[in-house]
């Protein structure tokens, strides 16, 4: 009697014992999926905090004083940027650097004309992946890695020649694009009416 | 009974992962929607207010939203055409132009899209239908943005609707 007794003991021992074995198990996958689970969780995070930046910055260049249409006290328009404003942008971010990397961090922003000038062309069908090469330059700060230096004319980041090692000089980046109205006096036939063109605003943001 | 247990801890171990992917998962890239409603409004806002170059010989640099339109849709209700750009009349030439511009805006950024134009008479007029190259955008509202405007013509109101999905 005691033996049997203690034999059905052993047995329920035993398979406590598995029930447990097993249960730690599971355990050690959950704990290892949760811990790959928060990774990918903390990169998407970060892909958010950059996608928020983008927003964030794309829309100080929309509604932009310094680029906005505007006349006297009217309302200003939206999606509009004047061209008589855009064509010294460039020049008043570079002299005042300080204010404009407060506003847009490193970044790109540039502005194409579609229409009628740009890639305006009967022939589009070839054309049509082709942004541009004409672009006005709002602001430009590129964050170019050690060894790398800032190219002016190519808009990017170019390896220093003097350097024996090559260097990757490639920095990633996020483009957000817009549609705007590019208001313009200058070219009016008539005076006091303005024409509209159709441009392309890019944002380009870096990390 | 312990392995009713152990089953049962299966049970709740794997719900909860699959209720943390699922809520992973489902949450919408914000700088996407945000790209996709600005890109809409902004698109409609900027094409609607452009104006004819002096290339195209319209009489003058004429606006989209106002001469033109305002042309087309007169001869929509029976009138004839006081405008010509480009050998074509005002009806066709704004086809013509919203066409490539959408084309080279949001054709550029792979959107599919479509703009339509109607004249609100007692029955809807089409005025003009430009869907993209990819096709219509009858995806459900989530991954849809549309913009409508309407404007004031001097044959009645036209509503003009432009719809872009990913």
């Amino acid at each position: 009697m005691l033996k049997i007794k203690s034999k059905k003991g052993q047995i329920r021992m035993t398979e406590t014992i598995a029930v447990i074995f097993i249960f730690f198990i599971l355990l050690v996958f959950a704990i290892i999926f949760y811990g790959r689970y928060q990774k990918v969780a903390f990169q998407e995070k970060q892909e958010l905090d950059f996608a928020n930046k983008a927003i964030e910055i794309t829309t100080k260049v929309l509604f932009l004083p310094e680029l906005t249409c505007s006349k006297g006290e009217a309302e200003k328009e939206d999606y509009c940027f004047d061209m008589l404003k855009l064509r010294y942008l460039k020049g008043l971010s570079e002299a005042n650097l300080d204010y404009y990397f407060d506003l847009f961090s490193y970044s790109q922003i540039f502005v194409y004309e579609i229409y009628p000038g740009g890639l305006w062309a009967e022939n589009l069908e070839e054309n049509q992946k082709v942004l541009p090469t004409e672009k006005l330059i709002i602001y430009e700060n590129v964050p170019c890695p050690e060894g790398c230096n800032f190219n002016q004319e190519e808009g990017k980041c170019i390896a220093d020649l003097a350097l024996e090692i090559p260097v990757s000089c490639k920095v990633p980046f996020k483009s957000t694009f817009f549609t705007v109205s590019l208001r313009d006096e200058t070219e009016s036939e008539f005076l006091g009416r303005s024409i509209y063109k159709t441009g392309f605003l890019e944002v380009r943001i870096f990390r | 009974m312990e392995i009713a247990g152990l089953v049962i801890i299966v049970i709740l171990i794997s719900l909860g992962m699959l209720f943390l992917v699922y809520f992973s998962l489902s949450e919408k890239d914000p700088e996407k929607i945000f790209t996709r409603k600005n890109l809409a409004s902004s698109t409609m806002a900027a094409v609607m207010k452009t104006t004819s170059s002096i290339e195209d010989g319209c009489n003058g640099q004429l606006s989209f939203e106002k001469e033109i339109l305002d042309d087309c849709a007169g001869h929509i209700l029976g009138g004839d055409f006081h405008i010509k750009c480009s050998g074509k009349n005002s009806c066709e030439y704004l086809d013509d132009r919203i066409r490539k511009i959408l084309k080279q805006t949001l054709g550029y950024l792979k959107k599919t899209y479509d703009f339509r134009a109607d004249l609100l008479t007692q029955e809807e007029r089409k005025l003009i239908d430009i869907p993209s190259d990819k096709g219509r955008c009858n995806k459900k509202y989530g991954d849809r943005d549309q913009t409508t405007y309407y404007l004031n013509t001097g044959s009645g109101n036209v509503m003009i609707r432009l719809r872009v999905c990913d």
